[in-house]
This record gives structure tokens, sequence and C-alpha cells, in this order.
């Protein structure tokens, strides 16, 4: 072989190459633009093709970018840094989510790792993730139910969760 | 302790069965003889919080639910109020168990993120302090997975050795577990006069107790029954998990970020990546008895490869912290020291995006960060090794008797507070 195609080389190849975007950030990263639409069938894709071969998905991050230093596409984010383990490459695929529909295709089924993550930024972003065996809340408490923390219009120090926190003492429990 | 009754929340009273699960066997409706039994959240072998809703027909595991989050910090919200320099201190107590690690984790993702390199003396400080780190999180890893198979001594003989590594980490910074030793551009301090001794005698001391260790615990057949084809993964579903470190390599995964993304001085250093094939618990506990061994022999090379020189980088980027030589001699130094802790003062980032990890003693911890151009982070994601780690719980304790759980947990080393943040 003597030229190796890109991972957005492939993707533009197979999806078509209006789809997708790069971008090379300052230390070194470079981020593939995945409309949210495909995200499931790409990620499919990078995960079963030889050339990819992407075999393990390294964590989800949910980013809201309200009030950020630069315009963005829209207000929400999800990053999927990949791994692929037999070229010892990462990948990296970033979605935006525009805050009227924040439903994303869930990638459980393709990465059984992509449980707890999802999980987790549905609980501190609000998105919801189709298809997901078990959309329950993680990390918070009840009384956090229909509160996304890790949004920018969150307050730091809450809204209260802490003063009305349910004591539970040996007459009630 | 009276409480009145205005602070408490109407909840509905199903919500508070859930919440309060009473300690005791329940018969599962409509299943014959199955019960569930609670296991945590408060368990000397979860070592923290994890709670653990265990299905049981017998004495075997037919389904295991794990429940976590109560120690859940915010970590995350933090981060994006405090300056870079200030979060530090919440990366080591991330990590209770090697938190030094956490924190040149830390200060490496800052550093790609603003793309500075550090000096070469820091460079080899900080490969030699991980190494230590490392150390001092498998043995307290063996030496619990020790403990809870019952063999107390193999435990005490590896917290013996534990214990100078911590006198080493208060000489180098002021504090056994909270560390906080480096700082953007360098550490704190440099390392200090004498200290090199200390970690050579210390090495000198792990080898006896390593092969103390290994004629104890390595041909047991107690240890063994109890360890060996427990808490079985293979290795495509490790993989599939997001496992690394240690345990995936346990399961065969040959991956390891210090020589497959080399970082800090480690493409100098000459040493193995250990791997098994078992999946097993006796293949995490054989792994992690020679990564010790590697990593004293990378400590040893460190020491003898250490450049002397400066240990931060240069003062005039006003990046690291300042001199205390032109602190106390120049206006210059003063201004730099008082702007490196002033609010809004310190550098100053670009905007941009990157993703750092390093291969910690549990396994990769990176950090997301996103910075809009100021001191503090946009955003600052951390990519737990043990959040990851313990989704495959169900799986591996499915078939397996109660006594197993505390072997397998230990065996994953989970530190909650990283699993929660």
């Amino acid at each position: 072989m003597n030229h190796k195609k890109s991972t957005f080389e492939l993707l533009s190849e197979k999806f078509g190459k209006e789809n997708f975007d790069e971008v090379a950030y300052a230390g070194g990263m470079t981020t593939i633009i995945v409309p949210k639409s495909i995200l499931a069938e790409v990620v499919r894709f990078l995960h079963d093709d030889p050339r990819c071969s992407v075999e393990q998905l390294t964590d989800i991050i949910g980013i809201d970018y309200q009030g950020y230093a630069q315009e963005t596409p829209s207000r929400f984010a999800l990053v999927y840094p990949m791994l692929s383990l037999s070229h010892n490459k990462r990948v990296i695929l970033k979605v935006w989510v525009a805050e009227e529909d924040m439903t994303v295709p869930s990638l459980t089924d393709i990465y059984r790792g992509a449980n707890w993550p999802e999980r987790e930024a549905a609980e501190m972003f609000g998105f919801s993730f189709e298809g997901h065996p078990n959309p329950k809340r993680l990390l918070l408490c009840d009384l956090f139910e229909g509160k996304h923390p890790l949004r920018k219009d969150y307050p730091l120090q809450g809204q209260g969760e802490r003063e009305s926190f349910r004591i539970v003492d040996r007459e009630t429990s | 302790m009276k409480h009145e009754k205005g602070n408490r929340l109407s909840i509905e009273p199903e919500t508070i069965e859930q919440i309060a699960q009473p300690a005791t066997l329940e018969r599962v409706p409509g299943t014959g003889d199955r019960y569930v039994l609670n296991f945590g959240p408060q368990h000397p072998a979860t070592h923290t919080t994890i709670h653990l809703v265990l299905e049981l027909d017998g004495e075997r595991i037919v389904k295991c639910t794990p429940h976590i989050g109560y120690l859940h910090s915010g970590f995350e919200k933090l981060a994006e109020h405090h300056t870079y320099d200030q979060y530090v201190t919440v990366t080591d107590r991330m990590n209770y168990i090697s938190p030094i690690a956490n924190n040149i984790a830390w200060h490496t993702a800052v550093e790609k993120l603003i793309g500075i390199e550090i000096t070469e003396r820091c460079k080899y400080a900080r490969t030699l302090i991980a190494e230590m780190a490392r150390l001092q999180d498998h043995l307290l890893c063996v030496g619990e997975a020790t403990l809870e198979v019952g063999a107390m001594t193999a435990f005490v003989l590896l917290f013996n050795i534990r214990e100078p590594i911590m006198d080493l980490f208060e000489s180098l910074c002021g504090a056994r577990f909270t560390t906080s030793w480096t700082r953007t551009g360098g550490a704190m301090a440099d390392i200090p006069d004498g200290w090199f001794d200390g970690v050579l005698a210390m090495c000198e001391k792990l080898t006896q107790t390593i092969d103390e260790c290994h004629t104890l615990l390595t041909r047991n057949p107690i240890f063994m029954e109890r360890t060996c084809d427990v808490g079985v993964l293979t290795t495509e579903e490790a993989i599939n998990f997001g496992w690394t470190g240690p345990v995936a390599r346990a399961s065969g995964v040959l991956r390891d970020l210090r020589k497959d993304e080399p970082y800090l001085a480690y493409p100098e250093m000459d040493f193995k990546v250990a791997v098994a094939s078992t999946g097993d618990v006796y293949g995490r506990y054989l792994v992690r008895m020679e990564e010790m061994i590697q990593s004293r022999n990378i400590i040893l090379q460190a020491i003898e490869k250490i450049p002397d020189g400066e240990m931060n980088v240069d003062s005039d980027l006003r990046i690291a912290q300042a001199n205390k030589a032109e602190v106390y001699g120049s206006i210059e130094g003063v201004i730099h020291h008082f702007e490196s802790v002033m609010p809004n003062r310190g550098f100053s980032t670009p905007i941009s995006e990157v993703y750092s990890a390093q291969e910690t003693p549990n396994g990769e911890l990176g950090f997301y960060l996103v910075s809009d151009g100021t001191s503090q982070a946009f955003r600052a994601k951390t990519r737990g090794p043990s959040f990851l780690h313990l989704q495959a719980i169900a799986k591996l304790l499915e078939g397996h008797t109660i006594s197993e759980v505390v072997v397998t947990l230990s065996s994953l080393n989970i530190i909650a507070a990283e699993l929660d943040r």
C-alpha cells in the first residue's frame, strides 16, 4: 500500500464529502464533524471497516457552548474520542446538537462501553439517546429530576438541592 | 438530633423505598427461590461507596445491578470556576490511591493546550514520580486483594513498603495524600537534596517485598483457588467495554500508552509491558506484580539519567511560577508572583480544544479541555478509567458466588471518587 487514506477521506468516500468537516486544533488534535442524522452509520462503518477498525470508544463528552468566545453552529455538542488499537490511532468525532432537538442516536449496540457515558451526558446536559437500553439517571439523586447541572445556565451553588435534601432518621426511615 | 419538619421534601413513598432499601434478603416476586441482596453502599470491600444489587439463586448471583453516584461531587462544574493551577488540588482528591499521577496527567493536558514544552529535568522527574505513583497504587491494590481472600501477611508486607513511598512524597511536597505537586510548566518545587537516596533505598526494599509476596501468593493453592477463573473478561469484550490499563492487559489487550503514545521521558526508558491472557482476577494480580518490577526499573533509569538544570520553564513566558530569587530580588519578579496568583491575571490560553491521555496506574486517564482564552477552563471532562471498568461488573459477576464479589471488586481497583467525580 503506497498511499494510506485518512479516516476523513474514507468517510467522505463512503458517505459523501459534503457531510463532513475537519477541524484542526492548536494542540495537534483533529476532529471530524459528523452530522447527527448519520452518526450511527458512520460509527458502524468506522467499527467494521478493516481500514479504520476503531474498536474502542474512549469516552463521550457533552459540551454546552453557551457564552463561548466563538460563534458555534448550535448550543450543544457531543465529542466521541475513539481509538483504533490495531492502527494505534485516535479518531475524534464531534456532533453538533441543537437545543430544540436533543435526540442523539445511541451507540450502545456498537460499543457496550457507551452505556454509562451516555447516561452521564444525558443527565448532565439533557441529551436523550435514542435506543439506549437503560436511559435512567446515573450519578445524581432524585432531587435533580429535570435539572442539568453541567449546563452553563445552572449556577455553581446549585438550585437549593443541598438545603432541601431529605433527612432520614430512625423514626421516618 | 432533631430536624425541623419544614426541611423535609415531600417524596413519593415508592421513591423512599428505592433510596433506603433495608439490608435484608427479599424474595423476588414470581421467581420461586430468588432473593435480592444489597451489597453496599457501605461495605469494607467496596472501599468507598458502590451499591450492588445482587439477585441470588442460593449463593449464585443471577443478576447484578450496580448503582453509583454516592460520591458525586461535581468536580467538572468546579473546574469551570477555578484557574488551571487551582484545579490541580481537585485532581488529587479525585484519586485517593495515587493522587500525584492525576496531578501530572492534568498539567500535561494543560501544557498541551497552551503548547509549551517542559524542561528535560521536569520530564524525567515527572516520569519518576508517575512510576512511584504506580507502585503506590499497585501495592494497595494487590494488598487489598490479598486481604479480601484472607491473606493478611501479604497485606501487611505490601503496606509496609507503601509507607516509605508516602514519606518520600511528603518530603517532596509536604503532603502524603493531597500532593498537588505539579504546576503549569513545571512543579511547585525542585526535588529536595538527598531525595534520590531515599528512592533508591525504597527500591531495594521493594524487590525483597515483591519476592516475598510471590513466595506467599503466586503458587499458593488457596490463593489460586479463589482467583483463577473468577471475573473473566475476554479480549474482545474488554476492548468493547472501553477497558484500559492493567485490567485490560490482563485480558490480553496489548496496549500501553507509555509505549503506544509515548509522553514525558518514556521514549528514553527501557521497560517491558506486562500482559496476561487469562482475563481473570489471577491474571490481574500477575500483571500488577510484574508492572511493579518494571516501574522499579524505570525509576532506577530515571534517577541515573535525570539532568541538572531548571525545573520550571523560562520565567519570561509568565506561565510557570516565579523564581523565588527573582521575587525577592526584583520588582518584575514580585509582579510576576502576584499576577500568577491573582484571578484573571494569570496566563491566557488559546481558544481551542484538546484531549490528552496518560497511562495512570489504573488505566487511561484523559482530560478533554475546552478553553475560551481565559485562565479558566470552559469545560474540563475527566475520563476516569474506573468509570468504564465498573460498567462490566454485571458481566464479570454473573454466575459467581457472593464471596467472589469482593475478590472481583478489589481486582478492578475501583476508585469511587474518580468513578463519580
